[in-house]
């Protein structure tokens, strides 16, 4: 795993609230490689968007606070120690992240040229000229119709699936070497989905960028991914390479969302379905956060955290069945 | 778990006293969880048998709203002031004649213009003035039992034509926003015509032609301040009546007055409490300057507004008269203010669900 | 074939959106969102409706329980026409016809207990006495899957999943016979998609409901339904039983729409996907002739000028002047 771009090691964010500690992320280890893409899938509450806020050091203060054990790695820096200003410095040059609401995330006062020269402007203090040449050359990159009259357009102008064209080539305008991408295309239709997809795809081949992909949707993980890590209630329970998990679901959450999952190409009478609903974090019971839902479950899983277990190379699960 | 359960129970029948609300509260939040999480297995299993009569386990969740509100206001600490304040400032009203040490009406012309007993200190010429702690006005009388009793005046008038504002406001309001069209188009344009006059020289107008009293106060104070109300209300009902569950409620055919008063007044409480509170010490400000300028309460009536305005000539030479019932509403408007803004905090869902 | 519950004919909602400015001339701005549309509902099955955003799915779903009113066109439910009910049809109607929304944190009353939620529609349709309507409510609640012991609790304190069966258990309060599913699964994590999917359908088996089910998410549709009806800019383009149109559609936007969605399985990573270019065009002045002619690749001038007719029988039919094979 020489070519780990970012490394998270025993990440843990955890959350003050009024009813207690709430481990919303609670150690969890993974790697994005150079020029791969890796999904953080996970349903709501799992804790996969904390992870990319953790990452890039956004956790809503001061509720939210990322615990000293936790380690991340990006280019021989672990960035849960560095200051906000060099922090600053990172986010949105090397790191930098493509949001759900493209909506929210631009500014509706400034045209898309400004926002878009801006970070350019800003971290390699280019002359006004050239930071206009190259986000023209990155908005067709992105394929925005008539790029010239869309620099002086403002955010409310565009479509949904525009915006979050304009959204990637913010991403990438400074050429950073990890994209974090949260839900980008969830509030998007099916087929601007479809579209903003292969996008995502080309460009990242072209720049060879490494992408953190987050989502809840699985069909878009086997569409687009090289790696998956899937999460249940702020915990890793699987990691392996889109391939293998497809193929061989093997902790019991990973395979029952599969199961439960209406096919578009193929005919089922009758869904299978996770009994119950994601367990309340705060005063979370010892052992495996599944084992409520888990029809596998033994009286282990209710006693000690399962250990993590290879059971391929590249394939990783943490459960009790394969000990 | 069960355990969980049964402890949380027996902690919450000794905790009934108010002030340990918070552990009531938190002893709530426990048992809902270990409640959900022992419900969880069971949410997909469809075949509970139906109960006979419907669940009679009233005190299970008891209504949350009022407890979050009344918790919010106990950890807020100016809120917790304000309420101190108002809470003394009611109990002195209702039982002045306890607390005041004089006859409020008792003119004694011999003791004119005592100061207070704290002011002139051991010099004291005379051994009963001492029992002036606020001193004497001009006719003799013991200004710190008018103020308790015009602690009264002031209550009512703060308390009265804010209720009838509230009630005629969210009436119409409500009427408004909902109907549309041409109704709202009638109030709307009647609250503006209300709400574009002084307030003071309105209910100054309204009190000439009806003669001062305090019966007509209320009426003065309520054609003023309705307009307001009825827009807040107005405006709430607007963004209400586009919600998914109004939606619902016609596809069930719920006629329309059942719709505004089960879906769209009790989500207007909320503001109605807040807009209650910061009316209170508006009203009683109002009828503070009515009287001070004469058309308010008559004399003798123990009104702090006729006590700064009679006082005002012996300003220079006595301040006492004028200045400690002047200090009296200052206390309680900014006491009511304190709540307001408290509950303001408390009911936005903004602040809440953070 | 099934005898038919609901019909619609020629329905068509206009909305007015020209801006109506002191200054500015008067535009006169349309926004056709349900422009002609025949649409048929047997009794016992599940109609689709899919489309993306804007297509009029939902306002269509409206106007066949007439929550809003149409433009034009009428809707016979059994025999009648809805929107000239009166007195007491009109409250059989109401209870005859239900919703179900997609936004379970919207669509419950905040400040109402669980038990008065569900108790509403029994309320509103005479049945004053608590204790009876309680004792319904208690079933109704088991019958969704909820414990009778959450009957006092408000709707803050569910789950979106728990809420979506209060919703329902106010859906079936009246004994429905139609029930329209708008987007009702479209806001909630997988694992509770497929409870409540699992749920509608043995709701309907067990009491011979008849569902209009609203969706954007074409995979629940070919789970949940029987016909499938695509529609694109306030006009039904295609419809058929899911297992012949998922196979073989005939409207190219169809097949654009079924590319399009991703397949959660990484050997079929590189199958052969059409994906249609541009945005979906303003429903304020729809394109001429067929609406999809401006993202279509094998638009022609016919299409521009001439608009296509659903054309097929009672289980099938396309309205494209050049269907695929």
């Amino acid at each position: 795993m020489s070519d780990a771009i970012l490394e998270i090691k025993n990440l843990k964010t955890y959350f003050k609230t009024r009813k207690g500690l709430n481990p919303a992320v609670d150690g969890i280890s993974f790697n994005i490689e150079a020029g791969k893409i890796t999904a953080l899938v996970g349903e709501s509450g799992s804790g996969k968007s904390m992870t990319a806020m953790s990452i890039l050091g956004l956790v809503p203060q001061p509720a939210g606070k990322i615990m000293p054990e936790s380690e991340i790695w990006f280019e021989d820096q672990d960035l849960t120690k560095l200051s906000e200003r060099t922090l600053a410095k990172i986010r949105g040059n090397e790191i930098s992240m493509i949001f759900q609401e493209p909506m929210t995330s631009l500014n509706p006062v400034y045209t898309i040229g400004k926002q878009l020269m801006e970070p350019l402007r800003i971290h390699q203090k280019m002359s006004k000229a050239d930071a206009r040449a190259l986000a023209l050359k990155y908005l067709e990159m992105v394929r925005v119709p008539d790029p010239e009259r869309r620099m002086s357009s403002y955010p409310h102008q565009l479509s949904g699936g525009l915006r979050q064209r304009v959204m990637i080539a913010m991403a990438m305008v400074c050429k950073p070497k990890v994209i974090i991408a949260d839900e980008p295309t969830t509030a998007l239709d099916v087929t601007i989905q479809a579209q903003i997809l292969k996008l995502l795809k080309d460009v990242q081949e072209q720049l060879n960028t490494a992408i953190l992909f987050i989502t809840h949707d699985l069909g878009v993980v086997a569409e687009l991914c090289d790696d998956v890590c899937v999460m249940y209630a702020g915990q890793i329970v699987e990691k392996a390479t889109v391939e293998m998990l497809f193929e061989n679901p093997s902790h019991p959450y990973t395979a029952g969302l599969l199961k439960s999952l209406p096919r578009v190409d193929d005919d089922v009478d009758m869904l299978y379905s996770i009994e119950g609903m994601v367990p309340n974090l705060i005063n979370i019971p010892e052992g495996c956060r599944f084992a409520s839902r888990c029809p596998k479950a033994m009286e282990k899983c209710r006693e000690k955290e399962p250990p993590k277990v290879m059971i391929e190379t590249g394939h990783e699960v943490h459960c009790w069945l394969y000990e | 778990m069960a355990a969980t359960t049964k402890w949380a129970n027996e902690l919450r029948h000794i905790g009934k006293n108010p002030f340990t609300m918070r552990s009531v509260k938190y002893v709530q939040d426990v048992e809902k969880e270990t409640l959900g999480a022992n419900g969880e297995k069971g949410e997909e299993t469809s075949n509970i048998p139906p109960q006979n009569s419907a669940p009679e386990d009233e005190t299970m969740i008891e209504n949350s709203f009022w407890k979050e509100m009344f918790r919010q206001v106990y950890q807020d600490k100016k809120a917790f002031l304000g309420a101190i304040m108002v809470a003394l400032f009611i109990i002195i009203a209702v039982f002045a004649p306890i607390f005041a040490p004089h006859d409020p009406y008792e003119v004694d012309m011999s003791k004119m213009l005592l100061p207070p007993s704290f002011m002139s200190g051991d010099s004291a010429d005379s051994a009963d003035q001492s029992t002036y702690l606020l001193g004497t006005d001009f006719l003799g009388r013991d200004v710190l039992s008018r103020i308790i009793y015009g602690a009264r005046i002031s209550l009512v008038i703060g308390l009265v034509p804010t209720l009838i504002t509230l009630a005629i406001g969210t009436l119409l309001g409500m009427v408004s926003g909902y109907f549309g069209g041409k109704t709202d188009y009638l109030i709307m344009r009647l609250a503006d015509i209300c709400m574009s006059f002084p307030s003071l020289l309105l209910a100054m107008v309204v009190m000439y032609t009806l003669g001062a009293s305090l019966f007509n106060i209320f009426i003065a104070l309520s054609i003023v301040n309705w307009g307001g109300t009825s827009r807040i209300v107005r405006a709430q009902t607007l963004a209400l009546k586009e919600k998914e569950f109004v939606e619902a409620a016609k596809s069930i055919g719920v006629r329309k007055w059942d719709i505004l008063w089960r879906h769209i007044f009790p989500n207007c409480i909320p503001s109605l409490i807040v807009l209650f509170t910061l009316s209170v010490p508006e009203a009683i400000m109002s009828e503070a300057g009515l009287s001070f300028l004469g058309v308010g309460a008559q004399p003798p009536m123990p009104s702090w507004g006729l006590m700064i305005s009679r006082g005002k000539e012996y300003l220079f030479s006595s301040p006492w008269v004028a200045i400690t019932p002047g200090v009296a509403i200052f206390l309680v408007v900014i006491a009511f203010n304190f709540i307001g803004d408290g509950l303001r905090d408390a009911l936005d869902p903004y602040t809440k669900h953070e | 074939m099934a005898e038919t519950l609901l019909s619609g004919k020629g329905l068509k909602k206009y909305y007015d959106v020209s801006a109506k400015n002191l200054f500015a001339k008067k535009k006169s701005d349309v926004v056709k969102a349900v422009d002609g549309i025949d649409i048929n509902i047997p009794k016992g099955k599940t109609i689709a409706l899919v489309g993306e955003s804007g297509c009029g799915k939902s306002t269509l779903g409206r106007l066949l329980i007439h929550l809003i009113e149409p433009t034009e066109g009428e809707a016979l439910f059994e025999g009648k026409d809805i929107y000239h009910l009166k007195g007491r049809d009109e409250k059989a109607f109401r209870k005859d016809a239900s919703i179900i929304f997609q936004d379970p944190y919207a669509s419950l009353n905040p400040r109402m207990k669980v038990k008065d939620l569900i108790g509403e529609p029994l309320l509103t349709h005479g049945m004053k006495d608590s204790k009876e309507r309680y004792a319904k409510v208690a079933e109704l609640m088991s019958i969704s899957g909820l414990k009778t012991e959450y009957a006092n609790r408000y709707p803050h304190q569910f789950s979106g999943g728990q809420r979506q069966r209060i919703g329902i258990a106010r859906a079936l309060a009246l004994n429905p016979k139609l029930i329209v599913c708008d987007e009702a699964v479209s806001a909630l994590d997988v694992s509770i998609q497929a409870q409540i999917l699992n749920l509608l359908k043995s709701l309907q088996r067990a009491y011979d409901l008849t569902y209009l089910f609203i969706s954007h998410d074409l995979s629940v549709v070919r789970y949940i339904s029987d016909v499938v009806y695509v529609m694109y800019l306030g006009k039904i383009v295609e419809y058929g039983d899911p297992k012949t149109l998922y196979a073989s559609p005939k409207h190219p936007y169809t097949r654009f729409l079924l590319d399009a969605v991703p397949i959660p399985d990484p050997s079929q990573k590189n199958r052969t996907k059409m994906i249609v270019e541009g945005d979906i065009p303003s429903a304020i002045n729809p394109p001429s002739g067929c609406r999809f002619r401006t993202r279509c690749p094998q638009a022609v001038e016919k299409c521009a000028a001439e608009e296509p007719k659903l054309v097929g029988d009672t289980v099938s039919a396309c309205a494209c002047h050049f269907p695929l094979v």
